[in-house]
């Protein structure tokens, strides 16, 4: 909603500093400014104008300013002599800090500028046709060398207020300036319009048959002279962003502007009864509005008709046969009121927005609708020359709810925290036009009409904080009787996230909305989860697997000359019934290095396994890896599920290298874990005493098949270990020269230690003899020698 | 014999202090100590003495021994300590030299400034609450008394799954799980997380985004408590000499509704107020949905963009730098950043 200072002053003393004013108590204020950026403009005559003696297109003027006569070239070619026109004499700044200079023009002096309305900033589409492309010239005598904005009615300021959905009252002037009257202490006075009725009655009747309309009126109007409307509206409109279409359109706008009141005109003459009928549509029914597009109807739109026929799409839009054309020459003038979900659901499902239908969504109120037609009335007589018959006919269905609100005395203060003086409270009231009844507990308050949104005690309570001034409310500390703790899984998931941090991976955040070719790319948890009207084909589809952002930032970060990435992420996937934490880490290139020294750790399997596994030990979750084939997406040989009590939690694996090459990425490998399981997993053990005792070192070296693997060597080690064997470490694994092809050397390092005792020799050895035995029969193990 | 010995002694400690050599200085051990050495040999001829003599000479013997062993000692710990400052000179080193490079992680920036807001909230004793983002439109909309035909919905176009379920446009229905929870009794939570709604991707826009809700309930409740807790934490994320300024507005679920601006310094060092939270008295009948008699208590509200305070904090020019993950763009969050 704009609101001009012109349109203001028309009710009240604009109070100083109005935008912060506004801003502070009422509505936040979008934007402030002058209504037109220039400064210094004036009024002209031009007095001669002669061509160019060296230029075609310009125009040699001289130009009457005030008890002074400028030389002035011209560019526009409907400039002509006698015209009153808009002069930007030299020291005057036009819109974009253009400051006008004295100049010469192919020789020819130029001291000014006489102006277009498209320098003065304003849109090409709001500037009426004769106007385009050319200047602006009064169509009366104006006060040479006064000030051109004023003339215009283009002069002060224009305010944009950002109106939230409560406050239908701040969608007129009027209803703007009774919230402000009510913080600079003033009173609105409504003017009361004279009309002069002719003696003719006015011949229609109105009968509302619908609970969607609260009331009714219409007033007939004849000898309606349609034509241009008169310069100060059509710039009033100007200013308000709204084009000027003829003066009995413009008035409709106006009336909508300053009052809030929707208005709609007929073309009399093409209504075939005098019976005005409020009514429920048919379903099914067709219509054709103004726009000239056909629209069907529900049962729940409301349609003014005359008996015979549809002529409005009630609040929503008028229909085409009844439109006001360059020759109607009588008009029948409606101002009504219509419940605001009716109009809500009309204008939604045909996608009719209008400026009318805006209004009674959110609310009109209902002493307004009278008022606005009388207003329009007077207009239509004094602008288009209508003659308007005796009478108004109206049928008032039901009166707008509204319910008094009842507080206790002590609720204001009770709620705000504050001590504020019953005798202040009452002046509050007043100023906002409360009526109120006092008990010897409460206040029985009734807001006032335009004030729909005031309905329960909590919506005084604004009312009165921001009279009071938000800013002046005390500070109060809350006296907590609460324990602030994160939860355990809570702490946990900071841990985990802190250690990755700290071992040197990058945290990402990455979108939950993704392309459906990424949805099962790395996982599938379930039948995928699709937005309804996806903003894009690219996020139309909820992630299973945090893999593919991370891809994504990988390459991004590739494709900006950055070899080395390891990150990781924490976020939810989604399927149907289901939403649960992810893990996910991947590594990319040299992880940490020294080239002077040329040590490097690079990126394998390992090194993101060995990260991962030192990640977990910390909350004392120990995982088996197991190779499988289940991810197209990976390295089909260099992939494994993540195992955690026998049941698949996750997998990891190096990224296949078709892809790797896609992505102009180095070797990379990516790991995923579903993290519920262990986010709860609470640790609780009692101390073991450290042994006092030495311990006995055994190195192991076998060989065995390819195909067996660490892990099955180290389980049958560690059966046959039993409790003296304290860890098991592989040091060394081999294939080639000395080994029989398809077999590998893999070599462990023993540990044992008697916790009560100092260990014998003689034991461990038998031990060794028990396990190298098993390993034997188990894996055909041989010692290599 | 006397001369003899005096003559001994003083030869033995001028070859000692003459020995440059841990081998020298070892033959001169042998030269008086050993089998033939000067020393041992007048040892030897000890029992060619009067036994009468023997002790005094004896004892004269051996005080020189202790001269000569007490010197020879001391000269080979000499000379070991400077073989060893010889060897160690060798080690210098070059400390300027980069040290082993360890890659450097980082904690995103928007989970930093999260922990950051938990850690004060917990200290005034919150409880961290948390809620899918897969939500129920009873939860996200119609619990914040936005039923289906309310304005405000128009305020947010969201991402629907189906007539029931979408991804959730505000924290908000945390609010409303966890006033269910408690079954009517008084509540103080945080609930940070990620929401949706559609809007374009541009620089001061992202159709996914974080935001930290807090809710109180008690009996006695009043703004002046949530006044307190807002500047509490606007001072707690930037600096203690932050002023706060409340503008009335309007959202469904609270009543009185109010935007918080912040006096903010910029880059330039001038100040100037910068919207960052809205905030207000939960709506009787938020209260009542959520299981809870408006007439016995009442409750406050806020709820502050996650990446708005990240943008203003760190002077940040575009919402999309959290989402890219740009590496050298995370890397420039280091935690313990002052306020």
């Amino acid at each position: 909603m704009i609101i001009t200072k012109n349109s203001l002053q028309k009710w009240m003393k604009i109070p100083d500093q109005i935008a912060e004013l506004t801003n502070q108590k009422i509505i936040e204020v979008e934007a402030f400014s002058p209504l037109v950026e220039a400064t210094g403009l004036i009024i002209g005559k031009v007095l001669t104008c002669n061509p160019h003696p060296d230029a075609d297109r310009l125009k040699v003027t001289t130009v009457d300013i005030g008890g002074q006569v400028e030389h002035i070239v011209c560019g526009a070619n409907n400039v002509e002599a006698g015209q009153t026109v808009i002069v930007a004499p030299v020291g005057s700044v036009l819109p974009g800090n253009f400051k006008i200079k004295k100049t010469k023009i192919r020789g020819q002096e130029s001291n000014g500028m006489i102006c277009s309305l498209e320098e003065l900033g304003i849109p090409l589409d709001l500037i009426p046709e004769q106007y385009k492309g050319g200047i602006y010239y009064f169509d009366e005598e104006k006060t040479l060398g006064s000030d051109a904005l004023e003339a215009l009615h283009l002069d002060g300021w224009k305010m944009t207020l950002g109106l939230t959905p409560n406050r239908s009252d701040l969608l007129s002037v009027l209803g703007f300036a009774y919230d402000l009257a009510a913080f600079s202490n003033q009173t609105i006075k409504l003017p009361q319009h004279q009309i002069k009725e002719t003696k003719t009655l006015n011949p229609y009747k109105v009968t509302i048959e619908t609970d969607g309309c609260l009331r009714y009126y219409a007033r007939y109007f004849t000898d309606v002279t349609i034509k241009p409307s008169p310069m100060w509206l059509r710039n009033t409109l100007m200013a308000y962003d709204m084009k000027s279409i003829n003066n009995v359109v413009d008035i409709s706008n106006l009336v909508l502007l300053e009052y809030g009141t929707p208005l709609h005109m007929f073309d009399a003459a093409k209504l075939e009864t005098n019976e005005i009928v409020i009514r429920n549509a048919q379903a099914d029914e067709v219509v054709v509005t103004l726009d000239g597009i056909e629209r069907k109807l529900t049962a729940d739109d409301l349609l003014i008709t005359d008996q015979e026929k549809p002529i409005a799409l009630a609040g929503v839009m008028g229909l085409e046969n009844t439109m006001i054309t360059d020759k109607t020459t009588s008009v029948v003038l409606e101002a009504a009121l219509f419940e605001p979900k009716a109009i809500q659901q009309t204008s939604k499902r045909l996608n009719l927005r209008s400026d009318t239908s805006l209004r009674f969504e959110r609310g009109v109120d209902e002493e307004r609708v009278y008022q606005g037609l009388e207003y329009a009335t007077k207009l239509l007589i004094e602008l288009a020359d209508a003659k308007v018959s005796s009478g108004v006919a109206e049928h008032l269905h039901r009166r707008q709810l509204r319910p008094s609100i009842t507080v206790s005395k002590t609720y204001f203060n009770e709620h705000l925290g504050i001590n504020m003086t019953e005798e202040t409270l009452k002046t509050y009231f007043d100023r906002y036009r409360y009526q109120v009844e006092e008990t010897e507990n409460e206040y029985i308050i009734q807001p006032p009409s335009d004030r729909l949104d005031l309905k329960i005690p909590a919506d005084l309570l604004e009312e009165i904080s921001r009279i009071y001034g938000l800013n002046e409310i005390p500070m109060t500390k809350h006296k907590s009787t609460h324990t602030g703790l994160l939860t355990f899984k809570q702490k946990r998931l900071r841990m985990l996230r802190h250690r990755l941090a700290a071992s040197g991976l990058n945290e990402v955040i990455s979108y939950s909305l993704n392309a459906l070719d990424t949805i099962h790319a790395y996982e599938n948890i379930g039948e995928p989860i699709q937005v309804v009207a996806p903003m894009s084909e690219d996020k139309k589809y909820l992630r299973q697997s945090l893999i593919p952002g991370l891809l994504k930032t990988a390459e991004y970060n590739r494709n900006r000359q950055t070899k080395n990435m390891h990150l990781f992420e924490i976020g939810h996937v989604y399927a149907k019934d289901q939403e649960f934490n992810k893990l996910a880490l991947l590594m990319s290139g040299d992880w940490h290095y020294q080239p002077w020294q040329k040590q490097v750790i690079k990126t394998d399997f390992y090194t993101l396994k060995g990260l991962f596994e030192n990640t977990f030990k910390m909350f004392n979750v120990t995982f088996v890896l197991e190779t499988c084939e289940n991810y197209s997406n990976l390295h089909p040989y260099r992939q494994a599920h993540i195992k955690w009590q026998d049941e698949v939690v996750g997998f990891m694996g190096q990224l296949h290298p078709t892809i790797q090459k896609e992505l102009n990425l180095a070797e990379t490998y990516v790991l995923e874990l579903k993290l519920e399981p262990f986010l709860n997993e609470q640790i609780s053990f009692n101390y073991q005493p450290v042994s006092k005792y030495p311990n006995i070192e055994r190195d192991l070296a076998l060989v065995v098949a390819e195909t067996v693997t660490a892990n099955d060597l180290i389980k049958i080690i560690k059966e046959s270990g039993r409790k003296l064997l304290q860890n098991v470490e592989v040091f060394d694994v081999y294939q080639g020269n000395n080994i029989e092809a398809g077999k590998k050397s893999i070599a462990f390092h023993l540990l044992f230690n008697d916790a009560k005792k100092t260990l014998e020799t003689e034991t461990v050895d038998e031990i060794m003899e028990k396990i190298i035995y098993r390993l034997q029969q188990t894996w055909s193990a041989e010692i290599r020698k | 014999m006397k001369e003899l010995l005096k003559q001994i002694k003083t030869e033995a400690l001028f070859e000692i202090e003459q020995a440059t050599t841990i081998g020298a200085l070892e033959a001169v051990r042998v030269g008086y100590f050993g089998k033939k050495g000067r020393l041992t040999e007048v040892m030897g001829q000890m029992r060619h003495l009067d036994p009468a003599e023997r002790p005094a000479f004896g004892q004269a013997v051996n005080t020189i021994k202790v001269a000569i062993e007490a010197a020879w000692t001391a000269r080979k710990q000499n000379l070991e300590e400077a073989i060893l400052i010889a060897t160690l000179q060798k080690e210098q080193l070059d400390v300027t030299l980069p040290g082993l490079h360890l890659y450097q992680g980082s904690i995103h920036p928007l989970n930093q400034v999260i922990e950051e807001v938990e850690d004060l909230f917990l200290g005034m004793g919150y409880t961290v609450e948390e809620g899918p983002e897969v939500e129920l439109d009873l939860f996200n909309f119609e619990m914040m008394n936005i039923a289906k035909d309310h304005p405000a919905r128009d305020m947010q176009d969201s991402f629907y799954i189906d007539d029931k379920t979408l991804l959730r446009t505000q924290t908000s229905p945390v609010q409303a799980r966890a006033m269910l929870k408690m079954k009517g009794e008084p509540l103080k939570i945080i609930c940070p997380g990620k929401v949706y709604r559609k809007d374009d991707d541009d620089p001061s826009h992202s159709h996914q985004f974080m935001q930290i809700e807090g809710l109180v309930i008690d009996r006695d409740i009043t703004l002046a408590h949530l006044k307190d807790t807002l500047l509490t934490m606007v001072r707690h994320l930037f600096g203690p000499e932050r002023e706060i300024r409340l503008r009335p507005s309007y959202f469904p679920f609270t009543e009185p509704s109010m935007e918080v601006d912040v006096l903010m310094q910029k880059q330039d060092g001038t100040t100037e107020y910068i919207e960052i939270l809205g905030a207000g008295m939960v709506h009787p009948e938020v209260l009542r949905m959520g299981g809870y008699d408006p007439q016995v208590y009442r409750g406050f509200a806020f709820g502050v963009g996650v990446e708005r305070i990240a943008l203003l904090k760190y002077h940040i020019d575009d919402i999309r730098h959290f989402y890219t993950n740009d590496i050298r763009f995370l890397r420039q969050f280091k935690e313990g950043v002052s306020s």
